[in-house]
């Protein structure tokens, strides 16, 4: 009875409103899945329940994405390019980080409230004296422009974010470890980034959530179909003019966004301990 | 604890030089190096420039010659350039609140404990995780005047024959947008009030619970305001980046119908890139900076009176 | 007191890299290195590159880069082709032209000669060949491509909207396909009664004042006049507005309010319109996936109005960029695109769909195979673009790309008297054209 009484309450109070949530987070993605296995016949009919599949199920799309564009090279080029700026944006954040939490010198306040403001400027505006810049370089069209080009925004952020966890780390722990005669970059490698994984994990996932969906850069510094990243591939083959394929659409914004769902699933728990301290001591 | 090692005692030459760079000063500077040097090549010299285009008369394929704040004295006088200041306001503060509410809503409900819990946190988080200029293409297709399936649901319900005008109509196609970013924007919003919720010691519920406080009185005095923090960073976050959006207007509406959603960065990219007055362009763009400025600045007062 | 303030400021010639260096020591170096720095790797490749966009008939892009390789086989130079979508193609010439470096050969849309004409290469020796090969231009490619006397890229092509409609279901509801504007209010009317509305998009896409441009300079209304006198407040541009109200009204639903480019498409393809403004697109997809369909669609000319008939058109040339390399490579591979069989070989895998330059390319065999296809060919004659009759310069661009047009009649349908659109119409090219 009481038992009974403690499901339902739960039932009204936790599942019934996490249903409006759940499909407006979901239904989107599941819609734009089931168009993606949908035959064009079907899809431009205006008498077909636009719910679920009544023509049956067509795997042309996914065939036409996979065998008839570059996407997976685009993926794998999406991976390398994320992959790279992301580890070199967390190396460069971690040292900032550390430097700006724990450590006194002059400017550092300056420092930290730059790296802050650097945040804020839009790609927008950036954009096109960046292009100058990456042609300077030599890295025109190439990935590298676009592994040189993402920390601007990833380390920023991802600094932001660490520093925030590492002032939830007691300092106690550190100055131990320096009083048993080690250096300072022996701490920071032995002692604090051990302790900061959480962390480091969540601004890792954001950063590579970051890289994997921009699409200015990408678009503006790269124009081989080889070296394209994913989104930017996947637009430039499949709206052409005034035609939209829709069908191979829906299957590239579902396919190129299951790599990073099963990084977070499989990384959720780090994700949500790393931001749980980052984020309330930012 | 971390088992420290006996540490080798080379020449005193490099233990000067070690200990030197030892100093916190030293090793500050070291530290922060290379996220300077990055900032001043890839963003101080580009902003640099942009600050230039936006005081000259560049078109593009030209960097112009200086002409003071002509650009902005035209821009106040540019009916469209005024209107895009409002419906950037608009959109930019109705989607933060939107996010902000939906997404302190949701985190409440997801820190409770139930089954399937894991599965409905990672399913939250899918709209982030989707590249957005993909999914905005799927939203157009939901948007379609014609195939739109919002309004073949309102027609099969016999709620309405003609079912919305999402992109046709100024109210509608405002609303539209805010709607997509709020979409997109949600499970940042809640998966980061989730963490602050998450971190809020248990024991102060308790003592208020023995001081018989209710849940509205629990969440008023002590969640909210545990919360301060965290929400402060992500609605700065959200708040440039929502700024200055671009790809959801400009994939569904092009800052259509009769101009009701132009925002800055998409006139910007219509001045500057389409019509070539690449220095107009900028100065639009650079009418974002200030007022993020000012964003940021208030946050990290409120943050900084806070730590204090 | 601005007055002055303005030619002191002109007096000064202050340069960027004098700017540079007031605002900060260490970026103004670095400006000025960027300056003189070109792009080395791409100097390097020493390979021939063209950037274009995509086409729906993939066939064309295919051909393109067949000919490309030929090209390459040919003469040695390795050449690539990019195609990607206009809209993004139009960020990435902005770049290139900024940065001075990037393709070699750039597809050049609309009014793109003008707007970039400090970094496009002079080709009047090409055009002038070619012409002299394959007789005299369009004037299309003429309003395009020369800019002060000067042809800075060579005619490609254009696409001609034409009437797209539906013989079966005009005969259900008694109507009879138009030739004249006039009728076609009347003609909607008793198409959207039978239930199959017509249509064209009244939104901020370019599909919309591709068509509203049309019925605008057919009822002898205009942006500007020859001399860029701002002459959009006028009886004849109230008479369109007029005229694009009744058929509104009568014949359409709200959605083309928010069409897109696509839009039109799709309503055709739904099976629910019954007519349409557009190029050879609709039929042509519809070909390849809906078979049954496309022998239910029929094209006709485009419409005349009272000032006679006028069109506008979706036109490309070729540019060569000024800072590019191998200038003379890309003249060679134009020339080698232009020869007889290459081009007639890309008309024909473009389907029909791209409208020849060059009169003596339209009598290709692609439209007498498909009689379909013949109601495009004498648009070319009839065909502006963006400013018309003024040249197609900046400010013609930006008026088009702000919907202005667009935008006055969309207002004057939904409500606004026809006088209060036309005014803000004005006030905003006004200030355009003065800016």
């Amino acid at each position: 009875m009481n038992q009974a009484r403690q499901l339902i309450r739960k039932a009204l109070g936790t599942y019934l409103p996490l249903v409006p949530f759940l499909i407006f987070a979901l239904f989107p993605v599941v819609w734009m899945l089931i168009s993606s296995f949908k035959s064009d016949r079907e899809l431009y009919d205006l008498s077909a329940t636009p719910f679920w599949i009544s023509k049956g199920i067509v795997l042309a799309h996914y065939r036409e994405l996979f065998f008839e564009t570059s996407f997976v090279t685009w993926i794998s080029n999406s991976f390398q390019v994320s992959i790279l700026a992301t580890a070199i944006s967390l190396v460069i954040s971690v040292f900032a980080a550390y430097a700006l939490v724990r450590l006194r010198f002059p400017g550092a306040a300056v420092f930290a409230v730059a790296i802050f403001v650097t945040y804020l400027v839009p790609h927008a505006l950036l954009f096109l004296p960046m292009n100058q810049v990456v042609n300077f370089l030599g890295l025109a069209d190439s990935r590298w422009a676009l592994v040189v080009t993402y920390p601007t925004f990833l380390v920023p952020f991802s600094t932001w974010l660490i520093m925030g966890y590492l002032k939830s780390i007691p300092k106690e722990i550190e100055e131990a470890a320096l009083i048993d005669g080690c250096s300072r970059i022996q701490v920071l490698f032995k002692v604090v980034i051990p302790i900061a994984i959480p962390g480091i994990m969540c601004a890792t996932l954001f950063s590579f959530t970051l890289c994997w969906n921009e699409f200015l850069y990408a678009l503006t510094f790269i124009s081989s179909t080889t070296e394209k990243m994913a989104p930017v591939g996947v637009i430039a083959e499949l709206i052409r003019g005034d035609i939209y394929f829709w069908g191979a659409l829906m299957a590239g914004a579902i396919t190129a966004s299951l790599p990073i769902v099963f990084v977070y699933v499989f990384f959720l728990d780090y994700f949500m301990s790393g931001l749980t301290s980052g984020a309330t001591k930012g | 604890m971390a088992s420290v090692t006996a540490i080798e005692r080379p020449g005193a030459t490099w233990q000067r030089l070690r200990q030197r760079l030892e100093g916190e000063t030293a090793m500050g500077y070291m530290l922060v190096t290379p996220a300077m040097l990055l900032i001043l090549c890839l963003v101080v010299y580009p902003f640099m420039m942009a600050v230039w285009l936006s005081v000259s008369d560049a078109r593009v394929g030209n960097w112009g010659q200086f002409i003071g704040f002509g650009n902005y004295v035209y821009l106040f006088g540019d009916e469209l350039f005024l209107r895009s200041i409002r419906n950037t306001f608009l959109f930019t503060f109705s989607s933060v609140a939107l996010k902000l509410v939906l997404g302190l809503g949701l985190a409440l409900l997801l820190n409770k404990e139930f089954v399937g819990q894991r599965f409905v946190r990672g399913a939250i988080l899918l709209p982030w995780v989707i590249p957005a200029a993909l999914s905005t293409i799927g939203w157009m297709w939901m948007f379609d005047p014609l195939f739109s399936v919002f309004n073949w649901t309102l027609r099969e319900l016999g709620l309405s024959e003609d079912g919305v005008p999402w992109l046709g109509r100024p109210g509608w196609a405002m609303f539209s947008v805010i709607l997509v970013n709020t979409w997109r924007g949600l499970p940042f919003f809640a998966i980061c009030f989730l963490a602050g919720l998450v971190s809020i010691p248990k024991e102060l519920y308790e003592a208020a619970e023995i001081d018989g406080a209710g849940p509205i009185a629990k969440f008023w005095y002590i969640t909210l305001p545990m919360l301060k923090p965290v929400m402060f960073i992500v609605i700065l976050f959200s708040a440039v980046l929502t700024f200055s959006n671009f790809e959801i207007i400009y994939i569904l509406t092009q800052g259509g119908p009769v101009n009701s959603t132009h925002v800055f960065a998409t006139l910007a990219h219509t001045v500057g890139l389409i019509s070539g007055n690449l220095g107009r362009g900028a100065a639009i763009s650079m009418f974002m900076f200030p007022v993020l400025l000012l964003v940021v600045f208030i946050t990290l007062g409120v943050l900084r009176k806070d730590d204090s | 007191m601005t007055q002055k303030g303005k030619s002191k400021t002109r007096s000064i010639k202050l340069n960027k890299r004098q700017f540079m260096g007031v605002m900060a020591g260490a970026p103004a170096g670095m400006a000025a290195i960027l300056k003189s720095g070109t792009a080395p790797a791409l100097a390097a490749k020493g390979e021939l590159t063209y950037l274009g966009r995509n086409w729906f008939i993939k066939e064309f892009d295919a051909e393109l880069k067949k000919q490309g390789a030929a090209f390459a086989k040919k003469t040695g130079i390795k050449t690539r082709i990019d195609t990607i979508h206009h809209k993004e193609k139009r960020v990435k010439v902005a770049a290139e032209a900024q940065a001075k470096a990037g393709h070699d050969i750039i597809l050049l849309r609309g009014a793109e000669a003008h707007l970039y004409q400090n970094d496009l290469a002079d080709v009047s020796d090409l055009a002038a060949e070619i012409a002299k090969e394959h007789g005299d231009w369009f004037g299309f490619g003429k309003q395009a491509n020369i800019v002060n006397g000067r042809w800075l890229g060579i005619p490609w092509g254009a696409w001609a909207f034409v009437q797209v409609y539906r013989p079966d279901y005009f005969k259900a509801a008694g109507a009879a396909p138009p030739k004249d504007w006039r009728e076609v209010p009347a003609m909607g009317e008793k198409l959207k009664k039978s239930g199959h509305p017509i249509g064209f998009a009244i939104s901020q896409t370019n599909d919309s004042f591709d068509t509203l441009y049309a019925i605008l300079w057919s009822f002898g209304g205009s942006t500007v006049d020859k001399n860029k006198i701002v002459t959009i407040n006028s009886p004849q541009t109230a008479e369109a507005i007029e005229l694009v109200k009744e058929c509104y009204s009568k014949g359409m639903t709200e959605e083309v309010l928010a069409w897109g480019d696509g839009s039109n498409n799709q309503f055709m393809h739904s099976g629910k319109g019954s007519w349409t403004l557009n190029p050879l697109s609709i039929y042509i997809v519809a070909q390849r996936k809906f078979p049954e369909l496309a022998e239910k669609f029929e094209h006709l000319p485009g419409l005349t109005g009272p000032a006679g008939r006028h069109e506008y058109g979706v036109v490309y040339g070729l540019g060569i960029w000024k800072f590019s390399k191998h200038i003379e490579a890309a003249k060679d591979f134009i020339r080698f695109h232009f020869e007889n069989a290459n081009f007639r070989a890309g008309m024909q895998a473009a389907g029909g769909y791209n409208l020849s330059p060059l009169p003596a390319f339209t009598d290709h065999k692609v439209f007498r195979e498909d009689p379909k296809k013949m109601a495009t060919l004498d648009s070319p004659k009839y065909m502006h673009i963006d400013g018309w009759p003024a040249e197609a310069d900046r400010h013609a661009t930006e008026v088009s790309h702000r919907y202005v047009v667009p935008i006055m009649f969309a207002k004057a349908v939904t409500g606004t008297p026809v006088k209060q659109a036309m005014e803000d119409a004005e006030r905003d090219i006004k200030k355009i054209y003065a800016g």
